[in-house]
């Protein structure tokens, strides 16, 4: 592989991780007495764990190609911290959940274009870059489209209802509805 | 009768200044406030966390965060193809998860109690390290020490509202005893043995074959 290509796929790592810590804060937001969102909460806890198992894919991908040799450590910073740990609603934190996922995946994208014509080699990783389009770049547009969704959905039901909408759409968030 | 009447209308309302109910009471006479001042007392906070901010919790559900992130690159470094050894990969990566859903159900608790998380309150008791390129018996020596910072943070966490804030939050105790107390006796119990196993085995001339089968053991037993 491409000494380029590795790099770029191992800062990745980080950046799932990153992901995963912001979605982890609006978990403990929204699971607050004053706030009591547990649709939201159960909802953005889940998606952090899914974001460290996209870390731990990637870590498995490397193995698979023989990298993490002797520079594990170097993975991760030692403290990882949310963007922020307070949000003013739900719509709000869902469209910054978006701007995440749409962050992560023009991350990818950038893997993707280095890989397949890395500056310090002609090696062109097809196999890495089949990797990356089929598996990650599928489940980052899938991810994308339900959270544009969701924000549609809870933004049509908050203009006239407000409050309620969100009350409403929380409970159907909590039960897999929405 | 008529003055016991009286007695407890005058006790109810003596007692009842900083109450959800009182809050509630004055919301809906007065004209309109903010809202967070009009039900301050409407909140989960009770026993414990009514005087006390869950400030330990807090970092120990970081400390989590810190420890499950060093398990899961100390188990990734075992996954590697010089290393190879898919036992002590498996082990680590199961403390790994382990400590992950720690600190999620931590966040949890903090906030079912009426608190909120803090992930910049950073935990004193466990200092990150830089090498986590160890080999098998260190890296299980690693692990228990760990572990056992872990073990012993709990402990303390558990004595300082117990003990010497002389608060008697059975639900705060339970929740530390049954989540973190209880698993992590086991887990310091069995690195232990598993290190004291793995030395006993290192003194043939050539220990190879031994951590083969040790590395072959854990992995079947996990």
């Amino acid at each position: 592989m491409a000494n380029s290509c590795v790099d770029l796929l191992k800062s990745q790592v980080e950046t799932e991780i990153k992901a995963a810590m912001t979605y982890l804060a609006m978990g403990a937001h929204f699971a607050r007495d004053t706030v009591n969102r547990p649709g939201f909460s159960k909802f953005f806890f889940e998606s952090a764990s899914e974001e460290r198992e996209h870390a731990i894919k990637i870590i498995e991908y490397l193995l698979m190609r023989g990298q993490l040799t002797d520079d594990v450590s170097k993975l991760l910073s030692n403290r990882l911290l949310p963007l922020r740990e307070t949000w003013s609603n739900g719509v709000r934190a869902l469209t910054e959940a978006l701007e995440l996922e749409t962050n992560v995946t023009k991350h990818i994208q950038d893997i993707i274009k280095n890989c397949e014509k890395p500056n310090d080699s002609n090696f062109n990783d097809y196999h890495l870059v089949d990797y990356l389009t089929g598996e990650f770049l599928t489940e980052q547009y899938k991810g994308q489209r339900d959270l544009a969704g969701k924000i549609s959905t809870l933004g049509k039901m908050m203009t006239a209802h407000g409050v309620l909408g969100e009350f409403l759409f929380d409970k159907k968030l909590l039960n897999n509805e929405v | 009768m008529l003055f016991f009447g009286i007695l407890s209308i005058l006790l109810a309302v003596a007692f009842a200044k900083d109450t959800c109910y009182t809050d509630v009471g004055a919301a809906c006479n007065s004209l309109p406030k903010l809202d967070r001042e009009l039900m301050s007392n409407c909140n989960a906070k009770y026993g414990y966390t009514k005087k006390h901010h869950l400030v330990d919790l807090q970092s120990y559900a970081n400390a989590n965060i810190g420890i499950s992130f060093e398990f899961l690159l100390m188990s990734s470094y075992f996954g590697n193809y010089e290393d190879q050894r898919e036992g002590f990969k498996k082990l680590y990566r199961k403390f790994s998860d382990e400590m992950w859903e720690d600190a999620i159900n931590t966040i949890k608790y903090i906030t079912k109690r009426g608190g909120t998380m803090n992930f910049n309150e950073s935990p004193s008791f466990v200092k990150p390290t830089n090498v986590l390129e160890l080999n098998e018996l260190n890296s299980l020596a690693k692990a228990l020490d760990r572990q056992k910072q872990l073990a012993n943070e709990a402990l303390r966490i558990h004595s300082t509202f117990t003990q010497i804030n002389k608060e008697d939050d059975a639900a705060l105790a339970h929740y530390i005893e049954e989540k973190f107390l209880e698993p992590q006796a086991d887990r310091v119990r069995d690195l232990a043995g598993y290190t004291n196993d793995l030395k006993n085995l290192l003194t043939d001339d050539d220990p190879s074959v031994s951590i083969f089968l040790f590395d072959e053991y854990l992995k079947k037993s996990l």
